[in-house]
Order: C-alpha cells, then structure tokens, then sequence
C-alpha cells in the first residue's frame, strides 16, 4: 500500500507532455490516477516519472455531424452528467454510472480508461458499440486509429510509447437507434463481472433491426465486439426467443478465464444475459424514438 | 459533547441521546491510534511471510541494516520472550490443556502467508519500507495443509507437535438414535461457511514510548487493555511496567482482541528507547490479521409429525488456521448454540477444530455462536417443508422456554421472547413485494438464533468501575473500557446520569487506559454494557447512598427522600447545591467518590472432560429477523429489499446506540451472506485489497427496520441484555430462506455469490417454475 518513490512532473502542452515522455522510457502520463495509482499502491505499477496531464487543454467535447468529439481528459463524471453528452452519446452517459463509485468518477478520465485498456472497461464497450476514431499524438504529430483496432491485447492499445491518447471520435448513428447497457457485478463499485453495450439500428420499415453493433467487457483479455452476438440481431426483429439465441450466441463466442473469484462458465451466461438485456434495451428505446 | 438537553427528572436511561464523542468523531477531531505522533518517533514496520507453510533457512537483516535511517532490525531471537501465551479454558490439545501458542515472529518454520518475521524501526516511514524490501529470507517451502479434513489425516503434515487437532468438544444428551427412529421425518444436510475479515475503518495502528520510571506505554486501537500483561511477558518486565491506552477505537469486531500492533511496539520502544508509531496498511490487514472461522456443519435433525424436535446429529469441523488463538473457545460457543433456540431431547454435538495454514483464526463478532445459525435454521426450513408446516410456525412449537437446559447442561435463567418476536416481525413484514420485472423472483426468508453476551463463567469476571464528583457538581467516571464505536463509554454516561442526576454534558468519562483507570475487562463478547454497566451503577448507586445520607442531615429528611437533580439534592421543600452538599460530606469523612466491582454469576468450574455440563454463559440474547430478495434467475444476483431485524435486549439504555448495533451487525452479517469471503489458493490470501474483498456499500443494503422488544429482564444494568453480537447470526440464513422461497434452490454454502445462486437455478432447471 506504498508507492515506491517516483519523479512528477506536469507539462503545460501536449508537446512538453510528449517530449516528457519519450525521454524516459519510465515514464508514464498520469490523467486521473485512479488506476495507475491503486497500481503504484499495490506494486504493480513502478514508474520513475509521472507525466500529470492535468494542465493539458485535453477536456471538453464537440459535435460533429454524425460524431462526437471527446477530450481524452473528459472525467467520468461529465459524461455521466451532461445534459448535451446524455442526448449526443447517451449510451457513453449510460455506461458511466457503472464505473467505480463516485470519486473513480469524479476524477477518473475517458483517455485514461482507454488507454489503461482494462478489460472489464465500460467505456471500452462505449467505444467499441459506437465505433469511430482514436485521435493519437507522438513525435510526428497527430494520428487516427480506427477503434475497432484500438484494443490490441491485455492491457494493452494502439497508442506506442512515447504517444498519447488526445481524444475520442465516437460515431453517434441518428434517428431510428437506440442504446442499451447492462452490467453484472459482484458489488456496486466492484469491476464488471461481464458487461454489454449495444447500439441498434432500425431498418427502414422500423419493424426490424438493419444493424447491431455489440460489445462486452470483462470476459476476454480485452473489451471486444462480439460480431456472432451482432449477427443473430441483423435483419430480425427482436424477440424473447431471438433474445435467448443472442444470450447463446455471445455465450459461445466469448472465451473468458477462470479466476480465483468467478469461473470461466459463469462470465459467460452473465455476458450472454448482460448482451441480450443491452440489446432489448436497445431496441425498446429506437422503438420509441422511431 | 451533545447538545441534547435533558430536562430535570426526565430518565436518561432509554433516552435515545446523542453520544458524547459523537460530534468530534463526525468533524474528524477524535485522535485514534494512527493519528498521535511524538518528537522522535520511530516508524515501525514487519516484514511478513511470502509462503504459506516454510522453513526459514535465513533471514539476512544486514542490507536492511544499512539502509540509511534504519534505526533497528530485529527478528526471533531479539524478542526478549518470543512466545506468546493466549490463555484458553477449553479442551485444548496445545501444550497442556490450558494455553494457545503463537509466536512474536516467526521462529524457524512460517504457518501461514504475511506471518511477522522480521521488525524494522526506522527514522522515516521511506525508510522502514526500503529496508522491509531489503530483508533477505530464505524459505524452504514446506507442503501445505490447506484443507481441514485432509488435516486430521495420518498422511498430512503435523503443523505443531501436538498434531492439527486444535480442540475437540463431545456432547450427547438423551438416546440420539432412539430419537431418530421415532421421527416422522429426518432431514439431513452439509453447510459451509466462509473465511471473513472483521473490515473496520480503522486498521490496526499505535504509538509507544518509554515514560517515567520505565513504564512503557502502548497508545494502540485495542479491545483488551490487559495486553499489557501479555506485552510485558513478551518484554520480561514486570506485570506494572507496562502501561496500555487504548483511545476511540475505530472498530473491533473481535479482530482486535487478539494482540495486533501491541508487541511490536512494545519491542521497538523498549529495546531503542525511543517513541514509535506502527499502522498496519489494508493490505496486511487484509493479509495477516486473524479470520472468522470457517466451518464445515454436517446436521441430521429429526421432528416428529406436528415438527416437535427428536433428535439432533451436529458435526462440526472448523479451520482454526496456523495458530491456536481463540479457536477453542470459539468452537465451546459453536458448541453451545449448534443445536440453536429450540427444544430437543436428543443430542449429539462432535465439534473439532484444527490446524491448517490459512491464517489464524479467531474472535470476530458472533464468535463461533453464528456459523452455526446457518446449519440450526436450515435445518428447521428443511423440516418444515418437509413436514408442510409454516416455517415460523414449527419455530413456534419448538423454542426453548425459561427453566430449559442447552445441550450443555446451562439452564436458561430469563424469559424467552421468541414467541413475541416472531409476532411481532411477522406482523410488520405485511405484505410480499413484487418482482421488479421478467425473469426475477421475489420471497422472504425468515431467521431466529440465541447469541450469549458475557464471558464464560469460570473465567470469574469482573468489572471496576470509579465514579466522583468534582467540586463544581460535574461528574467523572473512572474505567479502563475501550470504547470501539458500540456506545461503550456514552452507556455509561447515561447510567450515572440516571442515578446521580447530573446531566450527560456534565459527565466526563475517562476511558481505556490500564494504569490510570480501574480495570474492566475486554471490550468482547458483548459484555460491556453488561458488566461495566453494572460496575458503573453500582459505584453510582453507592455513591449517591454515600451522600443521600449527608444530604438528609442538611435537608432535614430522611435519606429516602433526597432527590439528586441536575443541579444539587432537593427534597423538603429544599435543596442543596452540589458544592455545598461536598463540602458537607468532607466536612464528614464521606468521600466524593466510589470504586466499585461487579462480578459476574458462577457456575461449575469447567474441567477438561468431555463429562462436564454446567453454566457456560451469564445469559443470551434472541433474536427473529425477516428479509426479504428478488433474485435475478439469469445472472443469480440476490437484491435485498427490506429487512427486519427483531430482539428482545431487555432493556434499551440507548435505543439510538442499540439500533445502531441492530443495524451494524445486520450489514455485516448481509456481506457474510452474499458477497464476502477471503480467497486463498494454496493457503496464499488471493483477496488483499477491497477490491477482491467485497464488503457491501449503501447501495446495496436494504432499508433495515428494527424491532426492539423490552422484556425487562437481562443481567445488565436496569436488566438489560447485550446485543453487540447478538444481531449478526440471522442475516445469512434468513436469506437462504429467501433465496429458496424466491426460486426454489437451497443453498447450503456462504457467501451466496451470483455465480452460486446462478449455478444452483440452472442445476434446478432455470428457475421457470419460481413464483
């Protein structure tokens, strides 16, 4: 429950923060602290230099057309509040109020979820139900990745060493969708035993579902789409028994582990109901929006 | 202090005031252990045990030692006496019949992950973690004995020379299979319990430095002041040498009754010379510190056809981890409630407890006497829905009454309310909510246990208590109690206030501190209020005895009739002020003080022989609670929707404090059923931070109501009962019960996780039918 004795610093721009940040390959940014420092705390995290990122102008949001442009420094807290996010992203207002407890909330931050790539994110499953772009600065300036590409493993993501997440382009479909979370946890706070987040949308007769893009947390090594899951729901119209062969579906494409706490078979029937209550959700609301 | 103003003749006793140490706890002024600092001081740290079972074939201090600002490394052969002694009447197998064996630090083998080995005082806390991390230990990993019944086989390792059989309790009364052969139907099952952590706020902290005259002084969060004999053992000092001051303490639940920080600082302040502090982290604390047992129950209970008991079959196994402890005594109380609040002329009780490497087990809230709620109350659910009777019903028909014997042999001297307390919860349960939507199930589970509150008889007990008047007519009182959060010390404040009639606000109590204070015991085992408050009334009742007869000669009345008012005596007509009526009782020889001992029933000295049957406990309390769920039959998770929580105490001193404890122990005993456990893989503690160990937050808990039935008896002061602990039995199979009537499955092993609840549905079929 110690850190082990490290070096701060805290850069006024993204550049210093860069260049902070390739000149030590022990360095490691510092956004919200609320997973690297309950890391430091633990010893499982040993940095030599914290880069604070809290002067950088990284906060806010934008509207694009069919997007949504969030500062990677937007906390928790805004997305879970804001009236303007709540009607652009309503599924990322959604999925907040499951993260932590809170003070996680108050001060953790959507680039830094991502970029910590812990599998059990909601704001994973966010990212990846919505789609769009990771906006990515380094040395050579700035870069795109698609978010589908941003997960590339256990803990780990698109943004290299010496890179920094900047901001999130999350495509926001319009009229005729509809969003839907659902969470499973051994506790309130506690870290997702699986989670879904679905975002739906109606074909043209508003009778079916044309598309489903569907993502889970906490049953692999990172959050992930779950396109076997998206396929039952393509082009039907959702029903109990779609929703039991959807439940079935991500049950079987899921490969969790098991760990001392939770076993392998129950992450995934709790991802299978947790993916068919999202997509429910989901269609209830473009339903009622249609 | 409160602001509560307390008119003139009111009661104080049953008034549900504010406590005193109420409004500097909430601003954060109330210094606790971890908060006090002295020039000078040390920064003390240990270096614990990577392995579960290991030989230590080193333990190289010398980097540690040249850290800078490393003051001192010390390990087993540096303890002046590195044996510690935990005196347990029970049928111990330990070393004679009588003594629990632990060590200081680890001396050649380690029996259990994060056992102390070494300890470092240093000049910086930066330090002390630098040379923790320098320590060099050598282990040679031993095997592991991780599982209680592999731990009696021939096969595994002996983890102490006198084998893994810790203690061992038999009891059989009446013809147990003459009783099952005449029963109309016999229900038979196994349930598990889980390891716990008692998870209060404060962890375990304190600061020691050597005083005048070479006392050292320990300022720790303790529940026992009388550590100081066990420190001054460590120390080879004299027993009054040593000095322990236990301030507010931010929580016990039995997880500071055995020694925490005590010995170490003891080491540290007596061997430098120098003030020292010690604060555990969450993590060890989660690590190392001593668990709630966890016990395997095998019941066979027999009724007959309107579901009157016949006979009873209890087995009990419990993991008393690496080191002795309390278990015995834990497993005596286990003993003595298994067959739980009912009437049964035919028992049998086989309880063992035994080594393993897990981490010591030991007191925790409930004290044995809970685990076995869980096995008792199943067992009556099985039959009633055996037998097709009510489940509060065959309650009915078998709870003990006034004059009944336990099964081991204590006769049970006040009423019974159980009959009411059913009532009266089944009353205010009303109607059953509905489910919150498809594929959720809603039921109600009910729950009666017995919980004692004193300590064992033969342990004599006693409690001093001093009460005194000061010039300007305010009050003191004088006790070692270490007040832990329960109300301890306000309690006492109202019970001198009742009878000296000064207000509470003009009450100073002057706590926990065994140099200065009249001893009082331990704050466990829900004696406080039960024995310091009777120490206390009767000092206060002495001392107004004292001076009713100096004030009747001033008032010209008799002594019965002088009334002690906030202000002075009165009665005539007239009245004295408290200044005058003390300088009259100087002027007398009658002093403005009284020290005073209550002592504790006695019953027949315990023997080390299965044989013996007597009293174990002064008294118990009873308690009847209801809860209701909704389980979700997808994912298994259990919402708690309501609970009821009713019990007889006798006599509310505190309605306030006593539904505080009613509500605690409820919570705690809600986590204990649903959410926590402490994971080990291979005698390693996997579930270190609050993260993996899931105590319950506010969301989750359920409005909890109480129930507070006044009987007008108990042992306590104005015939009140305890109920720290009591509460903490019901809650885990009252949801059991919930969970069945919910969906149909009955769960049998603690905690009720999801993926248990989820596990047994589909088992079951999916839960389709639930209604």
């Amino acid at each position: 429950m110690f850190p082990r004795p490290f070096d701060y610093a805290r850069p006024d721009s993204v550049d210093e923060a860069l260049a902070a940040l390739a000149a030590n390959p022990g360095a490691r940014p510092l956004a919200g602290g609320q997973s690297l420092v309950p890391m430091m705390s633990l010893g499982l995290a040993a940095p030599d230099l914290l880069v604070d990122l809290a002067r950088l102008p990284l906060a806010g949001s934008e509207n694009g057309g069919g997007s949504v442009r969030l500062g990677a420094l937007t906390r928790h807290r805004e997305l879970e509040r804001s009236a303007e996010l709540a009607a652009r992203a309503p599924l990322a207002s959604e999925a907040a109020r499951f993260i932590g407890n809170p003070r996680v909330r108050n001060r953790g931050t959507l680039g830094g979820s991502l970029s910590h790539a812990d599998p059990a994110s909601e704001l994973g499953t966010v990212a990846l139900a919505y789609g769009g772009q990771a906006v990515i600065a380094g040395a050579g300036g700035e870069r795109t990745v698609d978010l589908d590409e941003f997960f590339a493993g256990f803990f780990e993501t698109a943004v290299g060493a010496g890179e920094l997440l900047t901001a999130v382009e999350l495509d926001v479909p319009g009229a005729g969708s509809g969003h839907g979370f659902h969470e499973v946890a051994g506790r309130a706070d506690d870290f997702a035993t699986a989670a879904a987040a679905a975002v739906l949308t109606l074909d043209g007769t508003g009778a079916a579902c044309a598309t489903v893009r569907l993502a889970l947390a906490g049953v692999g090594d990172r959050p992930l789409r779950v396109e076997a899951g998206e396929a039952v729901c393509a082009g039907a119209a959702i029903d109990a028994p779609l929703l039991g062969r959807l439940a079935d579906a991500v049950a079987d494409a899921v490969s969790p582990e098991d760990d001392a706490f939770i076993s392998a078979g129950y992450r995934k029937r709790v991802a299978g109901a947790c993916a068919a209550r999202a997509v429910e959700s989901a269609w209830t609301r473009a339903r009622e929006a249609a | 202090m409160s602001d509560v103003e307390v008119e003139a003749g009111s009661r104080i006793v049953g008034a549900g005031i504010a406590r005193h140490d109420a409004v500097e706890k909430v601003q954060g002024q109330t210094v606790y252990a971890a908060d006090f600092a002295l020039p000078r001081m040390l920064h003390a740290m240990l270096k614990r045990s990577d392995y579960a079972h290991a030989r230590l074939r080193g333990v190289d201090v010398s980097a540690a030692e040249a850290i800078d600002g490393v003051v001192a490394v010390y390990t087993a052969a540096d303890v002046p006496q590195n044996t510690v002694w935990v005196d347990v009447p029970g049928q111990t197998l330990e070393v004679g019949a009588l003594k629990a064996r632990s060590n200081v630090l680890a001396d050649e083998v380690v029996r259990y992950h994060g056992e102390p080995v070494a300890l470092v005082a240093a000049e910086s806390e930066d330090a002390a973690l630098a040379a923790v991390d320098a320590i060099v230990v050598d282990y040679e990993p031993l095997p592991v004995v991780d599982d209680p019944e592999h731990a009696l086989d021939d096969d595994a390792p002996d983890l102490h020379e006198s084998g893994n059989l810790l203690a061992h309790w038999e009891i059989e009364e009446g013809e147990v299979e003459a009783g099952f052969a005449g029963a109309a139907a016999v229900v038979e099952e196994e349930y598990r319990t889980q390891f716990i952590d008692h998870a209060y706020l404060e962890p375990e902290a304190g600061v020691a430095w050597r005083d005048t005259d070479g006392v050292i002084t320990i300022r720790a969060a303790t529940q026992v002041v009388e550590h100081f004999r066990d420190v001054a053992r460590i120390l080879e000092l004299p027993d009054n040498k040593v000095r322990l001051i236990t301030p507010y303490v931010g929580g016990g639940f039995g997880g500071k009754e055995d020694m925490t920080v005590e010995p170490y600082l003891g080491i540290v302040a007596a061997l430098t010379g120098r003030p020292v502090r010690m604060v555990w982290s969450r993590q060890e604390s989660l690590t190392a510190r001593q668990n709630r047992h966890a016990v395997r129950m095998r019941y066979r209970t027999g009724a007959d056809a309107e579901g009157r008991l016949v006979a009873m079959d209890i087995d009990i196994l419990s993991d008393g981890g690496a080191y002795a402890l309390l278990s015995a005594l834990v497993l005596l109380y286990s003993t003595t409630c298994a067959a739980g609040p009912y009437r049964c002329p035919n028992v049998r009780i086989s309880a063992r407890t035994v080594y393993t490497n897990h981490t010591p087990c030991s007191a925790m809230r409930g004290f044995g006497g809970m685990q076995v709620a869980l096995g008792y109350e199943g067992q009556m659910d099985r039959l009633a829905r055996e037998l097709g009777i009510d489940p509060l019903e065959i309650r009915r028909r078998n709870f003990v009454e006034r004059g009944d014997r336990l099964p081991i042999g204590q006769e049970l001297e006040t009423v019974v309310e159980l009959p009411a307390l059913v009532e009266a919860v089944g009353e205010r349960a009303g109607e059953r909510p509905e489910p919150s939507g498809p594929r959720r199930a809603v039921g109600r589970g009910y729950a009666c246990n017995l919980q004692s509150y004193g300590r064992c008889i033969w342990l004599n007990d006693w409690s001093s208590a001093w009460v005194g008047f000061e010039l300007d007519g305010t009050l003191v009182i004088r006790i070692a109690v270490p007040d832990i959060g329960g109300g301890q010390a306000s309690s006492l404040i109202q019970i001198a206030s009742e009878v000296l009639g000064v207000p509470p606000q003009r009450v100073t109590i002057h706590i926990g501190d065994s140099a200065l204070n009249p001893l009082t015991g331990t704050t466990t085992a829900t004696r406080q209020l039960y024995m310091s408050g009777n120490a206390v009334l009767k000092a206060s009742r002495e001392l107004r005895d004292a001076l009713a007869g100096v004030a009747a000669g001033l008032l010209e009345v008799d002594a019965e009739r002088v009334e002690f008012g906030p202000d002075g005596v009165s009665g005539g007509g007239a009245s004295v002020s408290f200044e005058k009526l003390l300088a009259a009782a100087a002027s007398v020889d009658v002093p403005w003080h009284v020290l005073a001992t209550h002592h504790a029933p006695k019953g027949i000295p315990w023997q080390a022989d299965e044989s013996w049957r007597g009293r174990v406990f002064p008294d118990f309390t009873y308690g009847c609670h209801a809860v209701d769920v909704e389980v979700d039959l997808d994912t298994g998770g259990v919402r708690l929707l309501r609970y009821i929580a009713g019990h007889d105490v006798g006599r509310a001193i505190n309605p306030v404090s006593v539904e505080g404890q009613i509500e605690g122990a409820v919570a705690m005993g809600l986590g204990y059923a649903l959410s926590e456990r402490i994971v080990f893989e291979e005698a390693q503690n996997l579930s270190t931070t609050f993260s993996q160990y899931l105590i319950p937050t506010a969301v989750e808990m359920p409005r909890i109501e109480s129930l507070v039935l006044e009987s007008g008896e108990g042992m306590g002061p104005f015939n009140a009962r305890g109920i720290g602990e009591p509460p903490i039995g019901p809650p885990a199979p009252a949801v059991a019960a919930a969970i069945h009537d919910a969906c149909g499955v009955a769960l049998t092993e603690l905690p009720f996780t999801p993926e248990r609840v989820a596990t047994a549905i589909a088992v079951a079929g999916g839960g389709d039918g639930a209604g």
